[in-house]
């Protein structure tokens, strides 16, 4: 009986999965016009800047994105192949794109098979500089200097560090997408709490430890908390690290030739503050297993008065503490000085969002650049891909850019579209972050030299086991499982793991 | 001497013949078997030449031992090798009765709704994954907000640093994969109960056994051979710790006594696209888990056991 | 009967029952914990104040979870998945399990069987599987999570050695009335197997919702993902510390937990059909003597 019952309602079920299932046919499906007949398209002119030999060239390009979690937001009946601003990419550039999307995770596991395979696209988006060190190295990647010559003319007017961060050996081995200066961070900090506690500002050591003992005690919060599972661990904590020197993982010395941040001094004296911090009960124990969200949840539930946050993750939890009318309560605080006076907080990520490589083997390198060219060439295409249709998606109140209600719809096409970052500022008005944004321009300052060196073997081979062992490290001599007094042990460990190896070949090579 | 040669070679011949509809059956399988997994399988000789992925892997050039010796050089291989042992030690000696023990006692329910509703319930957490699991085991393990602790201090106790102390981490390792797969992992034995006959049971009743004695004499031999088998490919199995869920749960405070061979491998070498490396460790772990395999199953046809081959 | 024994074996039903109890309640909280997150408002989600019961009622998760049109075709894919591909796993599985329990009448048993167990340890690796996958035409099909790991030789184990218990009398009684080896298998072997074949489904089908490898590297369309691939996608989602701008489209909490709940959903129902198989006493009387 029971069984008949459970066997009806799976049946039940999965037909009304299927049924609700039938709107999905993502080929042919009925691809919605958001203009709604209205000609408000200022754009009748051709494409500027139109790529010489036009007609020689292949206008059929491959490209293979990489993960973006907003594609998942296309309605029934839409693709990445198959949307209103991809017919208008198509139709404005005369190119003929196929873009296919890799996974969310595994990604340079499968641009590697890919590539091995030999069947590959003509761009693969990639977002991780030691990947792209990895494939230039092996000989994988086409040099584009000669190409961009050619076709690429407004794409070569991208930012200088970009293309520096790009060259091996003097050429141009992918083609940058500028990072906006958007991978910015800080220590997010109750500015309620703090007026309260009384101290006037939040700038040198003394002052954020009085600011967490009065959290701990007048609150019964801990005072900081932050990302230590991330891949520096709490050498990351910017706003923190800024007090004592670091915060980029190469420092410059006096003579002008870099050393580790992670075995350098001004390491330890920071880790023993964190040590004192954190034996008075300060620093909130969890912080080895904690990534964004869970520093998202602790302070959403106000269980810690301060913690490390990107910009756009303290929008999420100032909307967050909007719903029990407590917005704005959290705010960047300014970075933590050194004795001094000075901090420095670096750019996280450098100076390259993403790197576009083109494979050696690729076929039509050359229509990729002039596709991508085109795109960046005409202004109305870059605002388009940005903003959306004029009066459908935005509208301009005088100069201001703001987004109607039917913005969102424009949301799922524009992370792949879009070539270039001169819409940054206005983008994110029209989404809300640039409150969240706007105060820590001031409060990030450098550039990594580590971001944007040329690639070194040595540091390749090693890097990644280097950064773990000094963040495992650090994490122990928090906690007390190593004892502080092995710090020097400690550097000669890491000097030997190839870290003395790496920093000399570094030296070398600048 | 030549009639009985003749004579051998005919009987061979004969049932060969006569099996024929045994090859038959064998034939998609194998051919499946072949295609798939044995065509490819001369990318074993990755780990033994370096790797270019413009060159593939028959152009690659031959470095014979040099990955397994970067491999055994790397300072922390012992301390890996060690730990896997000791983590697969410790999961095998606790993870493998439960299911068994649970499995018997859940036969002994009367109550047959009870017994299915059990069942059902209990095998959920093994369709969860690490990545959801171990975010929750890491919230009720917290020191300040999680709800063991709570009861411990309850109790008059300190908090207890679970995720971040390393002599303890191990112990949440094996507590967690306990909990996620004791009522899977207890549907082989369940099935293997039913194979026995109730006229053993009837048998022992009448003998005057309780229930314990029925338990001893009955139930337990009649899965006896299941139990072997699995303990066999559970040995075999000896090399694979869970890497995933170790990737999820561990951190830098306990990466000494966590850190297993395949997740030092993916964290360090994978990140580097080092594929060479990579294949090394795992042809590694791979002749470990053979040789482990056959050992057992030898052992198990000294104690009179069928075995697995 | 002695009033002691009857004492005894009521302690232990109550024991027996508290334990079960015990266990369902420790395995099924995180389960309502999920569940109640799913219909929670995201603040309460977020700011760690949702535990067994829903706060800020809402449907919101599950609406825009069932709009996914991804999720919905990888459900489908799943599907498919776990009936075809079980079905084919299990058909070879018995094919090749019935001649390599037969020891004495199969020549050549033990090779096959070392063939068979030898892939358990080592293969050749992702990059010539998937060169030998796209040569055989299956990229970005199903199908290529299917065919290449038609046979696990785990279950494949499993089920010989399962045969192999059944005794060689049955088989013998059938022989000598006049049947072939394949009505052997087919009107003796499987039918006495119920419980083996119905647990071995189970696993097959498991493995085929698990599966999230095979999909990354095969498949392409996004589409044909089959559930578990979608599954980690929205779960893990990327904490990236680079690219910020598009954070605001990133699944909630409560959209996670919705997903997560609806996808165990069809796989939790297969159990209960497979459970009406394990019927004891498949053996009494068939053969008497």
């Amino acid at each position: 009986m029971r069984k008949k019952s459970l066997l009806i309602l799976s049946i039940l079920l999965t037909v009304a999965i299927m049924v609700s299932g039938c709107g999905a046919s993502n080929v042919g499906g009925s691809v919605k016009s958001p203009t709604d007949g209205s000609t408000n398209q200022k754009t009748n002119e051709s494409v500027t800047n139109a790529p010489k030999g036009d007609d020689e060239l292949d206008k059929n390009v491959r490209i293979l994105l990489g993960y973006n979690v907003s594609l998942d937001n296309m309605p029934a009946g839409e693709s990445i192949n198959n949307n209103f601003l991809y017919d208008y990419v198509k139709e404005k550039t005369g190119f003929n794109p196929t873009y296919e999307l890799l996974p969310s995770e595994g990604g340079e596991q499968k641009i590697s098979i890919i590539i091995a395979s030999g069947d590959t696209p003509d761009i693969i988006e990639c977002f991780d500089r030691g990947v792209f060190n990895r494939f230039a190295q092996s000989g994988a990647l086409l040099p584009l200097d000669d190409i961009l010559n050619e076709y690429g003319s407004e794409l070569l007017k991208f930012d200088k560090e970009a293309y520096q961060a790009c060259k091996i050996d003097g050429s141009i081995m992918a083609l940058p997408q500028p990072a906006e200066r958007y991978g910015t961070w800080g220590v997010a900090v109750r500015e309620d709490i703090l007026k309260e506690s009384g101290i006037k500002e939040l700038k040198t050591r003394d002052d954020y430890v009085n600011f967490f003992r009065y959290a701990k005690e007048e609150k019964g919060m801990f005072g900081l908390t932050g990302w230590g599972k991330d891949l520096e661990g709490v050498f990351a904590f910017p706003g923190i690290t800024s007090g004592f020197g670091l915060g980029s993982v190469l420092l410059e010395k006096e003579d002008g030739n870099y050393e580790w941040s992670y075995i350098s001094d001004n390491a330890k004296e920071y880790i023993v503050w964190m040590k004192h911090i954190f034996d008075e009960g300060l620093l909130d124990p969890d912080f080895p297993v904690f990534t964004g969200l869970e520093v998202r949840e602790r302070l959403s539930s106000e269980n810690a008065a301060a913690g490390t946050l990107n910009y756009w993750d303290l929008k999420t939890v100032d909307d967050n503490m909007d719903k029990v009318g407590k917005k704005g309560v959290f705010q960047f605080a300014h970075p933590m000085v050194d004795d001094n006076g000075n901090f420095t907080v670096k750019y996280k990520g450098g100076p390259v969002r993403l790197y576009n490589l083109v494979p050696a083997v690729a076929k039509n390198p050359e229509g990729a650049i002039a596709f991508y060219n085109a795109m960046v060439s005409n202004p109305e295409i870059v605002k388009t891909l940005a903003f959306g249709f004029e009066d459908v998606h935005y509208t301009v109140n005088n100069g201001n850019i703001e987004a109607t209600e039917r913005a969102v719809e424009v949301n799922p096409y524009t992370p792949y579209l879009m070539i270039g970052h001169t819409t940054f500022e206005d983008r994110q008005k029209v989404k809300g972050f640039w409150d969240y944004y706007e105060p820590l321009v001031a409060m990030t300052n450098v550039w990594d030299y580590f971001d944007m060196m040329p690639p070194v073997a040595e540091v390749s081979d090693n890097y990644n086991e280097l950064r773990d062992y000094a963040a495992e490290n650090a994490v122990k001599f928090i906690l007390g499982v190593r004892p502080i007094d092995e710090w020097d042990q400690y550097v000669k460990e890491f000097n030997s793991m190839g870290g003395q190896a790496a920093i000399d070949a570094i030296n070398a090579s600048k | 001497m030549k009639a009985r040669q003749i004579k051998k070679q005919n009987s061979l011949i004969n049932s060969i013949k006569e099996a024929s509809p045994y090859y038959l059956m064998l034939l998609p399988g194998l051919i499946l078997l072949i295609i798939y997994k044995y065509l490819p399988i001369y990318g074993v000789t990755i780990a033994f030449k370096n790797y270019n992925i413009m060159k593939g892997i028959l152009g690659s050039p031959w470095v014979g031992l040099e990955h397994f010796e970067k491999l055994f050089g790397m300072s922390k291989f012992y301390q890996m090798f060690y730990n896997t042992l000791i983590i697969s030690f410790q999961k095998i000696v606790f993870q493998f009765p439960f299911p068994i023990i649970f499995a018997i006692l859940l036969n002994e329910l009367k109550n047959q709704r009870f017994k299915k509703v059990v069942q059902t319930v209990t095998y959920i957490p093994h369709f969860i994954s690490w990545v959801i699991i171990s975010g929750i085991f890491i919230d009720i393990l917290s020191p300040s907000t999680g709800i063991v602790n709570y009861i411990i201090q309850a109790l008059g106790g300190k908090p207890v640093r679970f995720m971040t102390d390393p002599d303890i981490f191990r112990g949440v390792l094996v507590v967690s994969s306990i909990w996620k797969d004791f009522g899977y992992d207890a549907i082989i034995y369940l099935a293997a109960i039913t194979t026995i006959s109730q006229e053993q049971y009837e048998a022992a009743i009448v003998d005057g056994a309780n229930r314990f004695q029925r338990i001893w004499h009955v139930t337990l031999p009649g899965i006896s051979s299941t139990v072997i088998v699995m303990l066999i490919l559970r040995l075999g199995k000896i090399m694979d710790v869970g890497h995933e869920q170790i990737l999820m749960m561990y951190n830098n405070a306990v990466y000494d006594k966590a850190d297993v061979l395949s997740t030092y491998i993916y964290r360090v070498g994978l990140g580097n696209m080092q594929y060479s490396l990579t294949a090394a460790a795992g042809l590694f772990q791979s002749v470990i888990g053979c040789i482990m395999l056959f050992l057992s199953n030898l052992f198990a046809k000294k104690m009179g056991e069928s075995g697995i081959v | 009967m002695k009033t002691k024994e009857v004492y005894m074996e009521k302690l232990f039903n109550i024991f027996n029952i508290a334990l079960m109890l015990l266990l369902t309640l420790i395995t099924i909280t995180p389960f309502i914990h999920t569940f109640a997150k799913s219909l929670s408002e995201e603040y309460f989600v977020l700011a760690k104040k949702v535990y067994l019961i829903p706060k800020g009622f809402t449907w919101a998760s599950y609406q825009t979870v069932l709009r996914n049109v991804v999720f919905r075709s990888s459900m489908m894919n799943s599907i498919f998945l776990i009936t075809v591909g079980t079905g084919i796993n299990i058909i070879i599985t018995i094919l090749c399990a019935y001649p390599l329990s037969r020891r004495k009448s199969f020549p050549g048993q033990k090779v096959f069987m070392i063939l068979f167990i030898f892939t358990m340890f080592f293969n050749g690796g992702i990059i010539p599987t998937y060169m030998i996958v796209k040569n055989t035409g299956l990229m970005n099909k199903l199908w290529a999570l299917i065919l290449p790991n038609a046979v696990n030789p785990f279950n494949l184990i499993i089920m010989k050695n399962f045969f192999m218990s059944i005794p060689d009398s049955l088989e013998e009684a059938a022989e000598i009335d006049g049947a072939s080896k394949w009505r052997c298998l087919f009107t003796i072997m499987i039918p006495l197997s119920k419980s083996a074949i119905a647990t071995l489904s189970l696993f097959y089908a498991v493995a085929h919702w698990n599966s999230y490898f095979n999909a990354l590297m095969y498949i392409t369309d996004r589409f044909k993902y089959p559930l578990q691939l979608y599954l980690r996608e929205i779960i893990i989602s990327v904490d990236s510390a680079i690219d910020g701008s598009n954070a605001e489209n990133a699944p909630t909490l409560g959209v996670k937990s919705a997903t997560m709940f609806i996808s165990m959903i069809p796989i939790l129902m297969v159990y209960p059909f497979v459970q009406k198989y394990f019927v004891k006493g498949i053996m009494v009387g068939a053969v008497k003597g």
